[in-house]
């Protein structure tokens, strides 16, 4: 069950008033505020959507559109982890298929996919700004990975997993 | 060779902390700007013929000249550090590296076109690029480079960080000055430009993360010395991003006019395995791509120009012998049919139908017609949409259709001398389309 509108305003507050403190419009918080949703959340919920209009004094609509137009934001649940492998020129030219191709089998998953455990989604996404280690992965947030290679991206994969078995 | 000036101390640990920006000298130059009226430093950077790093390449000094002096409204500089165009990571290099100059350059402008708050712009993905540039705000604002009073005097600004989510269009300048807004990147017709009415209807300058990192080398060397380090009507040093199939992809700063075939054999290691040459996009994905026979050029814009190309933001992406020019341009036409932000028909319905006709050819089912029917989707996008994404998308594929036009007419025939037939085009083609083509 997600937590409801009314909740996550109360919670995330604080949270949004930090986002939003260096716009003197307030609305022009949204996208920062939106990314403390997905960080809090893992995605942004209709409820969440909510949240944030209630908060900025926006209409649901204005929100629900920036929510759908950037891609780093999902409006489903996803995996904990998201692998994002880039599928730009430069990348594409050193191989970044075979790597979506390991992990689709790996995973099992297509591309677009989540693993029932809930731990990976599998992307493919347009240019990192990582062609000098073509090809390049990005996993959530994190500093750029590459060159990768098929072994590579396959221990990548067993290390992610083992972290969350260990923890 | 000229001695480096932005990607001089990125051999350095620690390069991206105050304590070593200021240990080479760093905030100096802002000292000095400081000391002139903003007009100065404006004739000081028309004279290094210094322009646009971020692809459009027009000239700095007098974009900042067209803010009206009496419009009576805050005047506003947004640093463009929204780098996606593919091929193109040296404004990551910078940002990782030397935040600081780039700092010290925004200020630098923000005296020059009487700017008091600043917003700085970065694609969301740059997590680590974001991080740095936070910090090193913070530390300049703690030591009085930034903030509201700079080196003591009346000058202040205001710097406030801003995290993109992801989209090319963001960009484009006036997409961009929507997503600060907190809107969708919809770019928006031009004119009025941004110089007049940008963030919210105010006058705004939007310059890139490298424009403003070559600055403080302006300032310190003097315009007309750092126009000297480059070639006729083309200032300075670059960064050039060399990526592909190389032997040594990276960032190299060199003079703009250097051959482009002297840095993919030099600095960039020449082609991968002693592979022959086959194209290169010589200045991001939205340039013309050029033949190997081409590629003894002057990296200057004029010079690419009379090829039918352009400089764009200085990326080159090497293709050798193995790849298959059918595949690259569908590769190119899925970038600009994922990125088209949809609100003008010709670029969002353009991109789609090139990149869905392009796979059908890398896949053999295409038909004879559809090169001549590409080149006409080209055309009709061309200048006919709000900004130049529709350009940036019809120029390669063209380019690429009319140059290789004979790997084209292979795959018709269910044939690749890249031996990329019909290998993984069905597997890519099948995901694309699960993914939702793209939205």
């Amino acid at each position: 069950m997600n937590p409801g509108r009314k909740e996550i305003l109360d919670r995330m507050r604080p949270a949004f008033e930090r986002a939003a403190a260096p716009y003197a419009r307030k609305p022009s918080a949204l996208v920062a505020v939106l990314h403390e949703v997905q960080a809090e959340l893992g995605f942004i919920s209709p409820e969440a959507e909510g949240a944030v209009a209630d908060f900025l004094g926006v209409g649901l609509n204005a929100v629900h559109e920036v929510a759908t137009f950037y891609t780093l934001f999902r409006v489903r649940p996803g995996g904990r982890h998201r692998l994002k492998v880039c599928r730009s020129l430069s990348c594409d030219l050193l191989g970044a298929r075979e790597l979506v191709e390991v992990a689709r089998a790996k995973l099992g998953i297509p591309e677009g996919g989540t693993t029932a455990d809930g731990l990976f989604s599998l992307e493919t996404v347009e240019c990192l700004g990582c062609c000098d280690k073509a090809p390049a992965v990005q996993v959530d947030l994190e500093p750029f990975r590459g060159p990768m290679t098929p072994d590579s991206m396959s221990g990548l994969i067993d290390r992610l997993a083992g972290e969350k078995r260990d923890g | 060779m000229a001695e480096l000036l932005i990607t001089r101390h990125w051999g350095e640990p620690g390069s991206h902390t105050l304590a070593a920006y200021l240990a080479h000298g760093g905030y100096q130059a802002l000292r000095k700007a400081l000391s002139m009226t903003p007009e100065a430093v404006t004739e000081e950077v028309k004279k290094s013929v210094l322009r646009g790093r971020g692809g459009a390449r027009f000239p700095t000094g007098l974009k900042w000249t067209f803010v009206p002096r009496d419009s009576g409204k805050p005047v506003y500089l947004v640093v463009n550090a929204d780098e996606g165009e593919p091929g193109t990571f040296k404004d990551r290099h910078v940002m990782e590296r030397s935040p600081h100059m780039i700092l010290e350059g925004m200020a630098i402008a923000a005296h020059a076109i009487r700017a008091r708050e600043a917003f700085f712009y970065i694609r969301g993905e740059y997590a680590l690029p974001a991080e740095r540039v936070g910090r090193a705000i913070e530390e300049a604002e703690r030591a009085g480079y930034l903030g509201a009073s700079v080196f003591g005097s009346p000058f202040g600004l205001k710097t406030t960080l801003v995290r993109g989510a992801g989209a090319y269009i963001c960009g484009e300048e006036t997409g961009l000055l929507s997503s600060v807004e907190g809107g969708k990147g919809h770019p928006k017709l031009k004119p009025p430009f941004p110089a007049v009415s940008g963030l919210y209807g105010c006058p705004t300058i939007v310059n890139n993360v490298e424009t403003l990192a070559c600055l403080p080398h302006i300032m310190t060397l003097g315009g007309e010395a750092f126009a000297a380090l480059g070639c006729p009507r083309n200032g300075g040093l670059s960064l050039f991003c060399v990526s592909g199939h190389v032997n040594n992809p990276g960032v190299f700063e060199l003079p703009l006019g250097t051959r482009l075939r002297e840095i993919i054999a030099g600095p960039a290691g020449g082609v991968r395995g002693g592979r022959r040459l086959k194209a290169v996009l010589p200045g991001g994905s939205s340039t013309a791509a050029l033949t190997a026979d081409e590629t003894d050029v002057s990296m200057d814009c004029e010079s690419l120009a009379a090829l039918g190309t352009m400089l764009g933001s200085a990326a080159i992406m090497v293709m050798d012998e193995t790849a298959c020019m059918v595949r690259a341009a569908r590769v190119l036409a899925d970038f600009y049919a994922h990125e088209s932000c949809g609100q003008c028909t010709p670029c969002r319905e353009g991109t789609d139908w090139i990149a869905r006709l392009l796979r059908s050819i890398e896949g053999g089912r295409g038909r004879p017609e559809d090169l001549d029917l590409i080149l006409d989707l080209c055309d009709n996008m061309s200048g006919k949409t709000v900004c130049v994404l529709a350009d940036g998308a019809a120029v390669p594929v063209s380019s690429i259709v009319r140059k290789f036009r004979g790997e084209f007419l292979e795959h018709l025939e269910g044939r690749c001398s890249a031996g990329r037939f019909p290998g993984a085009a069905e597997a890519a083609a099948g995901d694309f389309a699960a993914a939702g083509g793209g939205r």
